[in-house]
């Protein structure tokens, strides 16, 4: 039956640990969907995942159901580990945090491929030094 | 605890320097929002016949805690996504509500057709007649809830089809809800087959829930062990119920005076139907609408 979507909601959640604060409750609740049974349900299917964070993409149809698709760490994550950084800058033009080499882009370029919007993995690595420059990380190499 | 949320509207089909908009406001807001995290989200196109189409613009939205709200921070914010060509955000405060519970409040009891009541779970059950039925079905994973019109309709139908002990097949049973709605309309055998594991295991707990005994199997028609069956339901999608009826014989699963009832079929798709139906060798004895959709009842010619 096609039913008609609502909403796309992508969050970052840590794997096993989804509840009901925000951001899950604040994005997911005023779409009406059954908030315990997501929580529940994404936590059983990441429970081998802990201590990782994996994003999440709930469809949330017109009548109030929903599903969902579980994606591959934010690519600020796999930046921040590969520069060995806790988060990145808040002034990202004038306080740079740490420096990402163009072999850790292209290792993170090809885990987040499929879900990146680009065509090849050079595309993709201009996504991901975009990202990295957001954080306030420099580009070398 | 009260929260900030900072949105920003940025619309993924213009490019900034060769990056995704929303991918570059998700990182510039994360500094801010390291307790209370960030989700984006993309709208239904309301105006797309297409059930699947979006809206291209993505809001990306940040938590902070209140505590933390301050014409500085918020300065800082929309510093950086001036800085990055993006949208200036806008901030709301968001009053602390116990989120695990606030979604209950959208669902009331629904009656369907003369005699049949969706109810969920945590609702009392409403006044019933003597012969009203109800269906306890709490909404949740996808595949019918009873608010969609196709389930509506394919219920109504089958308070006038089913008499006790019939048989009763459901193909692509989703939820289980029109299986459970058959069993308590005083079916005998009921069989729910759906391709999908989740709806298999949604179907065998809905089953559980309402306290009826159904057959479950995943898988399509090659599911089904037997044919002769008195009631066949299908409230699937037009292409597939074509298929169905092309390819894997589905009015043959019909017993020669039962009924098929096909859903799941926009008001426009309805001369596809009927003349895959009687390209099947059947007939359609009655239609019945509710908004764009429509529901067939076929008998076999």
């Amino acid at each position: 039956m096609a039913k008609k979507i609502k909403a796309v909601v992508k969050i970052q959640i840590q794997g096993g640990r989804a509840n009901p604060a925000p951001p899950v409750g604040t994005a997911l609740g005023p779409h009406g969907i059954n908030l315990m049974q997501f929580c529940k349900e994404y936590n059983a299917k990441t429970s081998s995942q802990v201590g990782q964070v994996v994003p999440v993409e709930v469809t949330v149809f017109v009548d109030g159901s929903f599903k969902f698709i579980l994606k591959t760490p934010p690519a600020t994550d796999l930046l921040k580990k590969a520069a060995n950084i806790k988060s990145g800058s808040a002034v990202p033009n004038r306080d740079k945090v740490g420096t990402i080499t163009s072999d850790d882009l292209r290792e993170i370029a090809e885990i987040k491929m499929k879900d990146l919007n680009a065509n090849d993995v050079d595309a993709a690595m201009k996504i991901i030094a975009g990202t990295a420059r957001s954080m306030g990380l420099v580009v070398k190499g | 605890m009260d929260w900030l949320e900072v949105i920003i509207v940025v619309d993924d089909e213009t490019l900034l320097d060769s990056e995704q908009p929303s991918v570059t406001a998700v990182a510039l807001l994360e500094p801010f929002t390291q307790e209370g995290g960030i989700a984006t989200e993309q709208r239904g196109n309301p105006d797309d016949p297409d059930p699947t189409a979006l809206l291209t613009e993505t809001w990306v939205k940040g938590y902070i805690p209140l505590e933390r709200d301050s014409a500085e921070m918020r300065a800082q914010l929309a510093a950086v996504l001036e800085a990055a060509g993006l949208p200036s955000p806008t901030f709301s405060v968001l009053a602390e509500q116990d989120w695990a519970y606030a979604w209950e409040a959208h669902y009331r009891p629904m009656r369907i057709g003369k005699r049949t009541w969706v109810c969920p779970s945590w609702l009392p059950t409403p006044d019933l007649a003597d012969d009203d039925i109800v269906i306890t079905l709490d909404p949740g994973m996808a595949f019918g809830t009873g608010t969609h019109p196709t389930t509506q309709l394919c219920l109504a139908v089958l308070e006038t089809i089913v008499q006790p002990h019939d048989t009763v097949l459901d193909v692509g049973t989703g939820s289980g809800i029109l299986a459970i709605g058959s069993k308590k309309l005083g079916a005998g055998r009921v069989l729910a087959v759906d391709i999908d594991a989740e709806a298999v295991r949604a179907t065998h707990d809905n089953a559980a829930v309402n306290g009826v005994e159904l057959e479950v199997r995943q898988g399509s028609l090659r599911a089904v062990p037997s044919r002769n069956w008195r009631v066949v339901v299908a409230n699937i999608l037009t292409p597939i119920l074509v298929d169905l009826l092309e390819h894997d014989d589905l009015m043959a699963f019909v017993a020669l005076d039962g009924f098929l009832i096909l859903s799941g079929i926009l008001d426009q798709q309805q001369s596809v139907i009927v003349s895959a139906v009687e390209a099947a060798g059947g007939r359609v004895v009655q239609i019945e609408s509710q908004g764009e959709w429509i529901a067939v009842v076929v008998r076999r010619a």
